[in-house]
């Protein structure tokens, strides 16, 4: 390598981080289904673009051609040729995984092996090719930089690539000592800067003109080319790239024949797309149900008059109906196929292990099996801890395997976690998991382990089939946890100075965006009780706002799962329903219409 | 007695408790555990004798303190205090009693209406009251004890 030390501790540093925004947006594009988001797809493109091009100005090899591999298969995402299903990014997170390997053993990761990795995204990216154009993922073009000796070889998927955004492609030659040393900046910033207008395919130092200490002189020059895509025509290019005539020059005749390929195809379609786009039928069925919905008050309404029982008892059962069929609507849209997340366990478990530097297999079994994503996603952590424990307790010179699997009947889903060896842990041995049993408990799920000598140690978790699940956010107030309604709340406020406080015969009131809000307090109504409170929630009920205060200065969001209230209860008229934290304590859902009546009280 | 009561034939094991002074009991078959766990959750807003709620294994339970409910003076040691956990119409609810004593066999036909105040509690509270050798245990109607009053 040629680059200081600096350049590449930078290189880390920002690869690091961009690694990570990769797999967090990954997973909110997969969430999207076929529908994605273009532009964040296009975000998550341009992160990978940015990597492999500093992998390729640091002479990063692998961590280059596993880049490239990668933003093929994101190139095809962003074209909607490829839904990001949790098949697709798991491979793309097998690669990403491989990349922060490479680059934490960056001075060794020529001695790190890749193909595993190549050979999944190269399989993704020409499965979902047509036949005419499989063969150039494998394919590879030489490019010759004119005037120099260096050939750029490339993949020919990725100049289609290009040339189907409607690309030109050019080579740009700079000077490192006059274009960055000269002008104070470092290698990556001539980078970052060539990438705001355009794409970099490839680049390369002339390193034979750089001469060697055996050569009495050696050149003044340091020349880096760059194999360019741009949208720009070749005027536009040298104005804002600032250069000579003579540093850029069209790439055509290497790639005439692609050119040509390219024009055709535009022509027509641009092949199969495996995504397919879906009309909203669920908006659109949601939308007539509350037609329907409309239609049945109206009803209700004109014949109110009339005092007729027999027609009111018969408005009320079909508003019933109705109102069944959006609740049934509001829970097959929550249900997905449960290994659309469980994926999730495979990947931190194979994390855990490299991290570990042990091996570990997880088989996971779960079939077609629909579950609510919000319970689902629960589940992910204290299942993948179980799965930790489980590898640790056991006594094995090859990976231990588990099996993770999944079964479903009318009342409930139940998991299993069972070694696929059951002599590998040792006799009536349990595992500590009262952690993770809180967790199972508060979306109201069984947990139990059993030992049997045939079957070895066995992990049942069931969850209830129909849970009653609540968005909402957790604040503490007065020693209390309550989940406030996602619906109800509006936002937060945690700068409470004490001139915004007013009192005005008893009404308390906050000054906030030129407006007074009322404010409600669950045990007191004084303002010196007010006033200890860290944090606002002004939540709408109806019509009404009102500002709910609390001791949390930071609300924390949850899918809480309501348990019903018992019989003693029911008449508390604060108190809607309870649910359980993960932290195994208890927390109430408040009835915000009472509390908007107090608030209505004290105006 | 009600009906129900009347019906009541046979032997019965009761487990017997003491709510203050008082020595009380109530068909063992009734009971779903017993625990002394303490961690309650108050429930604001809620009358004196819900003393809160409790997470007993994932599922939450409400705890009665059965003194308050009769309208007996507060126990003062907290060490001794249980809650019994019965299945009350298809719910887990627990009483808050002051000492868990033993089982005591008996027999529903000894079992005698309860007088309409038993040491100052009032008498609809109790099934019956069964006499033992030198104590008196009054059989609590726990559908009775767990009745909301604030409903009705």
């Amino acid at each position: 390598m040629i680059i200081d030390r600096e350049t590449i501790d930078l290189y880390i540093d920002e690869t690091n981080q961009s690694l990570a925004d990769i797999e967090k947006n990954l997973l909110i594009l997969e969430d999207m289904g076929p529908n994605i988001d273009k532009s964040l797809a296009n975000l998550i493109y341009n992160a990978m673009h940015v990597i492999r091009n500093g992998a390729s100005l640091l002479s990063l090899s692998k961590i280059k051609d596993l880049s490239q591999k990668i933003e093929n298969v994101l190139g095809l995402i962003c074209t909607s040729r490829l839904t990001p299903n949790p098949e697709v990014v798991n491979i793309l997170f097998q690669g990403i995984d491989r990349l922060y390997q490479l680059i934490e053993k960056i001075h060794s990761h020529e001695d790190m092996d890749i193909d595993e990795q190549l050979v999944l995204l190269t399989g993704l990216t020409s499965a979902v090719l047509p036949d005419d154009i499989k063969q150039s993922v494998t394919a590879v073009r030489d490019i010759p930089v004119p005037d120099a000796e260096h050939v750029f070889h490339i993949s020919e998927f990725n100049l289609i690539q290009v040339l189907e955004q409607g690309k030109n492609i050019y080579v740009l030659t700079f000077d490192l000592i006059k274009d960055v040393q000269e002008k104070n900046k470092t290698p990556l910033n001539l980078v970052q800067f060539i990438q705001q207008h355009g794409e970099m395919i490839d680049s390369v130092f002339d390193i034979k003109s750089i001469g060697t200490l055996e050569e009495n002189e050696t050149s003044s020059a340091m020349p880096y080319f760059v194999l360019f895509a741009s949208t720009l025509s070749y005027e536009d290019l040298i104005l804002v790239l600032d250069v000579q005539s003579d540093q850029i020059k069209p790439v055509n005749s290497a790639i005439s024949d692609l050119i040509l390929t390219n024009n055709k195809t535009h022509q027509k379609d641009l092949g199969p797309v495996i995504s397919v786009r879906y009309e909203d039928t669920e908006n659109k069925s949601c939308k007539n149900l509350l037609n329907a919905l409309s239609c049945e008050l109206d009803f209700a309404m004109n014949y109110f008059s009339c005092h007729s029982d027999k027609v009111l008892s018969m408005s009320m059962a079909r508003m019933q109906s109705v109102l069944k069929s959006l609740k049934d609507l509001q829970y097959q849209k929550n249900r997905i196929q449960a290994n659309k997340l469980l994926w999730k366990v495979g990947k931190n478990i194979r994390d855990h292990a490299y991290q570990n530097n042990s091996l570990a297999k997880l088989d996971i079994q779960c079939g077609q099996i629909m579950m609510d994503h919000r319970i689902l996603s629960r589940l992910i952590d204290p299942l993948t801890q179980i799965v930790i424990k489980m590898i640790r307790c056991a006594q094995t010179d090859i990976p231990a395997q588990i099996c993770l699997k999944m079964t479903q009947n009318d009342n409930f889903i139940q998991v299993t976690i069972t070694p696929a060896n059951p002599q590998i842990i040792a006799e009536e041995t349990y595992l500590d998991c009262s952690v993770e049993e809180n967790k199972f408990k508060a979306v109201s799920a069984e947990f139990t382990q059993t030992f049997d000598i045939s079957t070895g140690l066995v992990i049942t978790i069931r969850i209830p089939n129909n849970v009653i699940i609540l968005p909402g956010f957790g604040v503490a107030i007065d020693d209390h946890y309550y989940v406030i309604p996602k619906f109800n709340v509006t936002y937060c406020l945690t700068n409470l100075p004490k001139k915004m406080w007013h009192e005005n015969n008893s009404n308390i009131s906050f000054y906030h965006n030129e407006q007074h809000i009322p404010v409600v307090g669950i045990s007191s109504t004084d303002l010196s009780y007010f006033q200890t409170k860290k944090s606002l929630i002004v939540c709408n009920v109806g019509n009404q706002q009102f500002a709910l205060a609390s001791d949390s200065t930071e609300p924390f969001e949850l899918d809480a799962v309501c348990q019903p209230l018992s019989k003693q209860l029911k008449s508390n008229p604060l108190i809607a329903a309870n649910c359980l934290l993960d932290s195994g304590q208890i927390a109430f859902v408040p009835e915000m219409g009472f509390l908007a009546n107090k608030y209505l009280s004290i105006c | 007695m009600s009906n129900q009561k009347a019906e009541k034939d046979g032997k019965v094991d009761l487990a017997t408790f003491y709510v203050g002074e008082a020595l009380c009991g109530m068909d063992i078959l009734k009971i779903q555990e017993i625990n002394k766990n303490m961690e309650i959750t108050s429930v604001p807003n809620s009358p004196d004798y819900v003393v809160g709620v409790l997470n007993m294994r994932g599922r939450i339970v409400t705890i009665i303190d059965v003194c308050q409910k009769l309208g007996l003076p507060q126990s003062k040691s907290k060490d001794t205090q249980r809650n019994i956990i019965v299945n009350s119409q298809n719910e887990y609810i627990g009483l808050l009693v002051d000492k868990v004593a033993e089982v005591v066999p008996a027999e529903w036909r000894k079992v005698t209406p309860p007088p309409s105040n038993v040491r100052g509690v009032q008498g609809k509270y109790f099934e019956g009251v069964y006499k033992k050798e030198n104590a008196l245990i009054a059989i609590l109607d726990v559908e009775e004890v767990l009745k909301d009053e604030s409903v009705s």
